[in-house]
C-alpha cells in the first residue's frame, strides 16, 4: 500500500467515524481507535490522532447555535474540574499500563458505550430555546450527593480520556443526563465543550511521548472534520433510532475484536 | 448583555483558528502526499520527541498546535466572562482547569518524574 493509499483510507475511515459519531451523539473516536489499530496503525498513535480530532470536532461545533445556546458553562465548568484530575491521573496511568490491559479496559468502555447509546432518550426530544436557558441552571439547585456522584463520574472520564485517547462523552452525558437530570440537549452540548476540555489536559503526554504522529493525525483530523460537518447537515432528516442500534452492533463488534487484542497481546 | 459583544468576538476567533488549523494542515498534507504519495507505506516507529526536520511535516505540527492554542484561548475567554460577571467561584473553577490543563501539557517535557 502507497502512502498516498494508506492516508486515503484514514481520510474515509475518519470521515465515516465522524460522521456516525455527530449522528449516535457518541463522538468519533471511541470508534475510530479500535478501526486504526483493525488496519494495523499503532494503538498510540490512533489515539493521539483521536484526542487531536475531539478537539476539532469540540472547538467547531461550539460556534453552532446548539453549542452556543445549550451549553451550560457553570455546570461544564464545574465537573471539569473532576475531568481534567482524571486526564492529569491517566496520564500517569499511561506511563504505567501495558497495550493489553489498555486494549481490554477499551474493550469494556465500548461495551458500556454501545449500551448507553442503545437505552439512550430520543435525540429529537424537543427543548426550545426559552426552556433552556431556564434548564441552564446553577449548582445550587442539585444536592450535594449528586454533585458528588457527577463530579466523580467525570474524575473517571478523564481518566479513561487518558489512557484511552478517547473523549469519553458517554461517560460525560451519563453524568449529566442521569444524575443531575439535564435535558439531553444541553448534556450533549455540554459534554461537546468539555470533551475538547479533557482531551487538551489529556494530550501533553501524547506529545512529550511522541505518539501524535503528524502523518496519521492530518488525514484522521481533515475526515473527522469533514464526517462532523456532514453528520450535523444529516441529523435534520436522519432517523436517529435505527442509526443507534447499527452502531451499538459496530461498537460491540469492536469491542470483540479489542478484547481479542488485549489477550493476544498478554 | 455586557458580555454579548466578547462572545462574539470569542465565535470569531474559535472560527477563524479552527479554520487556520485546518488549512495548515491541508497545505502540510497536499506537500507531503505531494513528495511521498508514491512511497510504500511504512508504520512508523515512535520517536521519542516529535522534530520533523521536512517542511511538511512541520506545517502539520503547526497546524495541530493551532488548534491547542484555540482551546486554550476559549477558555481563557470563559474566565474573562466569569471576571465580568462577577462570578468568582466560576472564575476560580475556570482558572483550576486552565491550571491543570498547563499543568498536564507541560509536565511531561519537564522530565516530572510521575509521567516517565
Amino acid at each position: 500500500m502507497t502512502v498516498l493509499e494508506f492516508s486515503a483510507l484514514l481520510f474515509l475511515i475518519s470521515c465515516f467515524t465522524g460522521t456516525f459519531g455527530v449522528l449516535t451523539g457518541l463522538g468519533g473516536g471511541i470508534l475510530l481507535v479500535p478501526i486504526l489499530t483493525t488496519i494495523g496503525v499503532n494503538l498510540y498513535y490512533a489515539m493521539g490522532a483521536s484526542l487531536i480530532s475531539i478537539i476539532t470536532t469540540s472547538l467547531s461545533t461550539a460556534t453552532t447555535p446548539s453549542g452556543q445556546y445549550y451549553n451550560s458553562v457553570k455546570v461544564g465548568m464545574f465537573l471539569e474540574t473532576g475531568a481534567v484530575l482524571g486526564a492529569l491521573l491517566g496520564a500517569v496511568l499511561l506511563s504505567i499500563l501495558p497495550v493489553s490491559l489498555i486494549s481490554i479496559i477499551f474493550s469494556i468502555v465500548l461495551l458500556f458505550s454501545a449500551y448507553s447509546t442503545f437505552t439512550r432518550r430520543s435525540q429529537e426530544e424537543d427543548l426550545s430555546l426559552e426552556q433552556a436557558k431556564l434548564a441552564r441552571v446553577n449548582l445550587k439547585q442539585y444536592t450535594k450527593t449528586a454533585l458528588l456522584q457527577g463530579w466523580s463520574l467525570m474524575v473517571g472520564g478523564g481518566i479513561l480520556s487518558s489512557i484511552l485517547g478517547v473523549g469519553s462523552g458517554a461517560v460525560k452525558v451519563l453524568a449529566m443526563d442521569q444524575v443531575l437530570r439535564l435535558p439531553y440537549k444541553i448534556s450533549t452540548a455540554t459534554s461537546n465543550f468539555m470533551v475538547g476540555m479533557t482531551a487538551t489536559a489529556s494530550i501533553g503526554i501524547y506529545l512529550a511521548k511522541g505518539y501524535i504522529e503528524p502523518t496519521i493525525a492530518f488525514p484522521v483530523m481533515l475526515g473527522i472534520f469533514l464526517g462532523a460537518l456532514v453528520g450535523s447537515k444529516m441529523l435534520q432528516f436522519v432517523k436517529s433510532h435505527s442509526l443507534r442500534i447499527i452502531f451499538s452492533l459496530l461498537v460491540v463488534v469492536l469491542s470483540v475484536q479489542m478484547f481479542y487484542m488485549g489477550l493476544k497481546a498478554i | 448583555m455586557k458580555t454579548e459583544g466578547l462572545i462574539k468576538l470569542q465565535n470569531w476567533i474559535l472560527k477563524a483558528g479552527v479554520r487556520i488549523s485546518i488549512l495548515l494542515v491541508l497545505i502540510g498534507g497536499s506537500i507531503y502526499l505531494f513528495n511521498q504519495g508514491l512511497q510504500p507505506h511504512v508504520i512508523p516507529a515512535i520517536i521519542s520527541v516529535n522534530q520533523y526536520s521536512a517542511l511538511e511535516l512541520k506545517i502539520i505540527e503547526y497546524g495541530l498546535y493551532t488548534i491547542l492554542l484555540v482551546q486554550f484561548i476559549r477558555l481563557f475567554f470563559v474566565c474573562v466572562i466569569f471576571i465580568i460577571k462577577r462570578n468568582f467561584l466560576f472564575l476560580f473553577m475556570s482558572i483550576g482547569v486552565l491550571a491543570f490543563i498547563l499543568f498536564a501539557m507541560f509536565a511531561p517535557f519537564f522530565d516530572i518524574e510521575i509521567f516517565l
